[in-house]
């Protein structure tokens, strides 16, 4: 059963000058186990989707799933959320907190359940310090501790990495992937395409409220640019008909061939070697989300 | 609804009520101070006004302990707006329903305590309180039920319009008493406004406390008419805060507040 589906779910706004579309058609399902990333631009209907799944928000028209279910207080006990910037009473500490969300969520065994994620998070030196104290990444880290206690089967981060420090965010890149070795279905959205290209199965790319591109990462990359470039450093200069037979572009020892997939190089390594050429160091071009992005939101405007 | 969801909330707000001591000193403060400032005027007043000075001194104290309880039961929610912490608590299976009699539930405990020590300093200061102990007290329950209305209507504002209207939590019950004829009879208000506190929930509960003060006895039809005021105001504040909840939800109001 997916553990999250969107069915043409519309939702709009009122607006000073008329209704703001947030989402025109919100149509997809998220497979188990898989990391989904949700793309886009800044107000582009991403956080509307988790607001939708949570119940917070309710769509004009369209239906939302959670494990086959309508969102209710019982589904939403079995899942749960990460948001960039998470807060809590400033004046709790993080046992506070988790002591008071172990019992929201009916967890049996509280005070074992708390150690396990307070160690798993590595936050125990930190379970008595109050809230206001914490740093920023010490604060996502307690939301992430949290978020653990009721083991969900599908957790909704909503720009986790937002603001953090290259380590932290690394950290927390880590323990996403551990979530996901322990079964745990995850809708990511960030704007970080390095974090998508990482952890995500597929992907799912949304701009001004419409799912416009959705797929495997690589997928969807070779769906808009088509071609990647491979530059060869050989031993020697290649011939100008080698460089006829495989298209190349030569410039002294280096030739750059554009491929279209990865047979196709395969295909040219076995030809230069054939050729009797020496293959020195290959380096590829490929394009990466980033472009894809660009590409992609130049392309809707 | 379930009873430890409701629990797990009240366990949330005293924990959080410990750590946040100012917090204490604010719901402790205001009301003893006042209890404090109104007792030594009734004191003074004893040799030349002595009704006047229980009359201001009984109704001061109902108006401490409806503000006490209409203001705390929106800090509650408030402190939840304030640290970003609401969304936190919807999404982890807790209902709006279970969410709010937990506040209610919280402020309770509190008014209960604070209105235990108000009972005693005017009994300190010779108000006939302990004389009449269940008037006193069930005109504290029309009290509590119309501020307790009060502050769940405002609480569904805030949630339905924004934290721009937090300013009702500290400015609506005053409106409601200068309407409702705390040290006066409502007859004194100009003709015009006269049928509003006639609406009022606490108007028929001044008169009570006047009655009260001033040593006559106060009619079960007015005791009456007190908790049925403010009675209808609490049962109907809960569809108000339903109908509040549901138009937040579509607008994205609940989204934002929350977050």
């Amino acid at each position: 059963m997916n553990p999250l589906i969107l069915s043409h779910v519309k939702k709009t706004f009122p607006g000073k000058t008329g209704p703001i579309v947030a989402l025109r058609d919100a149509d997809f399902a998220i497979e188990e186990g898989e990391i989904f990333g949700l793309l886009g631009p800044n107000g582009a209907g991403k956080t509307t989707i988790i607001n939708i799944a949570l119940n917070l928000l309710k769509p004009d028209s369209g239906e939302v799933r959670i494990f086959g279910e309508k969102p209710s207080p019982n589904v939403l006990r079995q899942i749960n959320l990460i948001a960039g910037g998470s807060s809590f009473h400033w004046a709790q500490t993080p046992k506070d907190i988790l002591t008071f969300f172990s019992k929201a969520y009916h967890i049996p065994d509280r005070d074992k359940k708390i150690a396990e994620v307070l160690q798993k998070t590595r936050t125990e030196h930190l379970q008595d310090r109050k809230f206001s104290w914490l740093s920023t990444g010490e604060r996502l880290r307690v939301a992430f501790a949290k978020a653990l206690l009721n083991s969900p089967k599908l957790l909704l981060m909503d720009e986790p990495t937002l603001g953090l420090d290259p380590d932290v965010a690394r950290q927390i890149r880590k323990e996403v992937l551990d979530l996901k070795k322990s079964g745990t279905t995850i809708l990511l959205t960030t704007h970080y395409m390095h974090e998508v290209e990482q952890l995500c199965d597929r992907i799912g790319f949304i701009y001004r409220g419409q799912i416009i591109d959705i797929g495997r990462v690589k997928e969807v990359k070779l769906k808009h640019f088509g071609t990647y470039d491979a530059i060869l450093t050989l031993n020697k200069k290649p011939s100008a008909r080698l460089a006829k037979d495989l298209a190349l572009t030569v410039k002294e020892n280096k030739a750059k061939a554009t491929l279209e997939s990865e047979d196709a190089l395969a295909n040219l390594l076995a030809a230069v070697h054939t050729a009797g050429y020496k293959i020195i160091d290959i380096h590829l071009k490929k394009p990466s989300l980033e472009d894809y992005f660009i590409k992609i939101t130049g392309e809707q405007q | 609804m379930r009873a430890r969801n409701i629990l797990a909330v009240m366990w949330n707000d005293l924990k959080i009520l410990r750590r946040n001591q100012y917090r204490l000193i604010d719901i402790l403060y205001f009301p003893i101070i006042t209890a404090l400032i109104w007792g030594l005027y009734a004191t003074y007043t004893k040799t030349f006004a002595l009704e006047a000075g229980l009359v201001v001194l009984i109704s001061n104290l109902y108006w401490s302990y409806s503000l006490l309880c209409q203001q705390q039961s929106n800090y509650l929610v408030m402190e939840d707006l304030w640290s970003n912490s609401l969304r936190q608590v919807l999404v982890a299976g807790i209902t709006e329903f279970e969410y709010l009699i937990a506040k209610l539930a919280t402020t309770t405990i509190g008014a209960t305590a604070v209105g235990t020590a108000l009972l005693l300093i005017a009994q300190h200061f010779g108000a006939p309180l302990f004389a009449n102990l269940h008037v006193t007290l069930l005109l504290a329950l029309a009290a509590f039920l119309g501020s307790m209305a009060l502050g769940i209507i405002v609480t569904g504002i805030v949630i339905a319009a924004g934290k721009e209207y937090q300013f009702l939590a500290w400015s609506t019950l005053e409106l409601f008493v200068f309407f409702s004829a705390p040290f006066y009879p409502a007859d004194l208000l100009p003709s015009f406004i006269r049928w509003i506190s006639d609406v009022m929930p606490f108007t028929s509960l001044f008169e009570g406390a006047r009655l009260l003060a001033t040593g006559g006895s106060v009619p079960p039809a007015l005791i009456g008419a007190a908790l049925i005021a403010s009675g209808a105001y609490f049962i109907l504040a809960w569809p108000f805060y339903a109908w509040c909840f549901k138009r937040a939800r579509r607008s994205g109001q609940l989204a934002r507040i929350a977050t």
